[in-house]
């Protein structure tokens, strides 16, 4: 499959704010932490209310997840694991 | 005043979206699609594959092909992005998904000349999403965006005033917006192949071939087009399409096909805040002839079954032929922000009416949550069960 959903609840990420903008650091997902090697894209969907800000990430293991973030939720979601194919 | 218009077009967006959302895909070719390609990359296009090509045609065109399903609400949250860029150079913005036009005059003296503007707008998108746009600067829309198109990949195509003529008389009329494959052929077995041929008719003459249309395209083969720039807050309309492979005559399972389609499109449509007055429905069959119909609605609708009656209607009156159709497409117009008003119908209290919109946002949230396959209605059902029959099955 291409694009794995999968719509999970992170338990905790960590975030930087610049003037430019925040971007996700890491995060852990279940027992593991991944740090964020580079920000492919990203985007603000603000057709939804409250806006939701999506970012592909690369992550130090290569993969490449889709994240998160929906204006005053108190989390952040993995919404997609992109495979090669 | 003369008139200035910048048209910006996106090149191969929602490939491009993909490639930088998955960069493995860079470089690759890869086309956008469900069933039926939506945009492929400049290296599939090498292979000759095209947007509104069956999947599978491109697969046997293209082996490496990747194939990646759609994720509109992405795409249009980017373009958003970058149109917003726009509306800091030019007053008038007027945006589609993927294009807008901006109409440039009387900004000369503040910009310091249309063409570096227009530089400058590509370079300010290209380092905000790091896709490119095209750029076309013309005396009016269709121009500006015939230029842009001529400009292709990341160019800057410029007419100037009084070139609109000579530059439209050199087009095939294939390439004149308002001239579909149909059209083409007519014109074709008229012998008329270009635009410069398109005048030799006169204007009574190209309305008796194409009604109303043919009045537009009178104008359009001199180079005129009257449209202004609007700013529009939402789409025109909400698509949505399926292949069928001219392998389905059954009309439970069209109909179905045409449910899903609707529920797909009518969750795009809740998502943008909008309802709609129209429901349109296409019918292509496997000859390419097409048939269409559309059903309109008394008032603005947003609830999934309301859509599907219009557009069950719109599908009765178009579907005139026994054969299996090779596409179907569902397309809501006339669409106007949702302003929460909730009407009951006669036969229904008022708060039976907010429960049913209350269950769709709910219904709503899981699709969004979950996917679109994750709760179906009655008579999508059927379609889960031919998906699960084995191949050979009756």
């Amino acid at each position: 499959m291409y694009e794995e959903m999968l719509n999970e609840v992170l338990a905790r990420t960590w975030v930087s704010f610049a003037p430019e903008g925040f971007r996700p650091v890491s995060f852990r997902r279940g027992s593991r932490r991944y740090r964020v090697r580079r920000i492919n894209c990203r985007w603000v969907d603000r057709s939804l209310s409250p806006p939701r800000h999506g970012f592909s990430v690369t992550v130090h293991t290569g993969e490449i997840f889709q994240l998160a973030y929906t204006e005053g939720e108190p989390f952040w979601r993995l919404e997609s694991l992109l495979n090669e194919a | 005043m003369a008139p200035w218009i910048l048209h910006l077009d996106f090149d191969a967006f929602f490939a491009s979206v993909e490639q930088l959302r998955n960069p493995r895909l860079s470089g690759r070719p890869i086309a956008v699609g469900r069933g039926v390609v939506a945009s492929a990359s400049y290296e599939a296009r090498a292979s000759g594959i095209r947007a509104g090509m069956a999947c599978a045609r491109a697969l046997r065109l293209c082996p490496r092909l990747v194939i990646v399903p759609p994720r509109g609400e992405i795409y249009r949250a980017v373009s958003e992005e970058a149109f917003e860029l726009c509306r800091s150079y030019a007053p008038s913005v007027e945006t589609y998904l993927d294009e807008a036009d901006l109409d440039l005059t009387g900004t000369e003296r503040l910009h310091g000349g249309h063409a570096g503007a227009a530089r400058r707008i590509q370079a300010a998108i290209a380092k905000q999403t790091g896709l490119t746009v095209s750029a076309g600067l013309g005396a009016n829309r269709m121009i500006a965006a015939l230029a842009a198109k001529a400009a292709k990949p990341r160019g800057l195509g410029l007419i100037p005033h009084g070139d609109e003529e000579a530059f439209v008389a050199r087009l095939p009329i294939e390439k004149l917006p308002g001239i579909g494959p149909a059209r083409a052929r007519a014109l074709r077995k008229l012998n008329i192949a270009f635009a410069a041929d398109l005048r030799g008719l006169e204007r009574h003459m190209l309305a008796d071939l194409f009604g109303a249309a043919g009045l537009v395209l009178f104008e359009r083969c001199r180079g005129r087009d009257i449209g202004p720039c609007r700013r529009s807050e939402f789409p025109r309309a909400v698509s949505r399409q399926t292949d069928l492979a001219g392998l389905e005559t059954n009309p439970d399972v069209l109909e179905a096909r045409l449910r899903s389609l609707v529920e797909d499109a009518g969750r795009a449509l809740r998502r943008l805040g909008l309802v709609c007055r129209t429901a349109a429905v296409t019918i292509e069959y496997l000859d390419g002839i097409r048939a269409a119909a559309s059903h309109g609605l008394a008032e603005g609708a947003r609830l999934d079954d309301t859509l599907f009656e219009a557009a069950l209607c719109a599908y009765r009156r178009a579907r005139r032929r026994a054969a299996a159709p090779r596409g179907l497409r569902v397309a809501l117009h006339r669409l106007a922000p949702d302003t929460g008003t909730v009407q009951p119908t006669l036969d229904d209290r008022g708060d039976r009416a907010l429960a049913r919109h209350a269950l769709m946002d709910a219904q709503d949230a899981v699709r969004n949550r979950f996917g679109g396959g994750a709760l179906l209605s009655g008579r999508t059902f059927l379609l889960r069960t031919l998906e699960l029959r084995p191949s050979g099955a009756p």
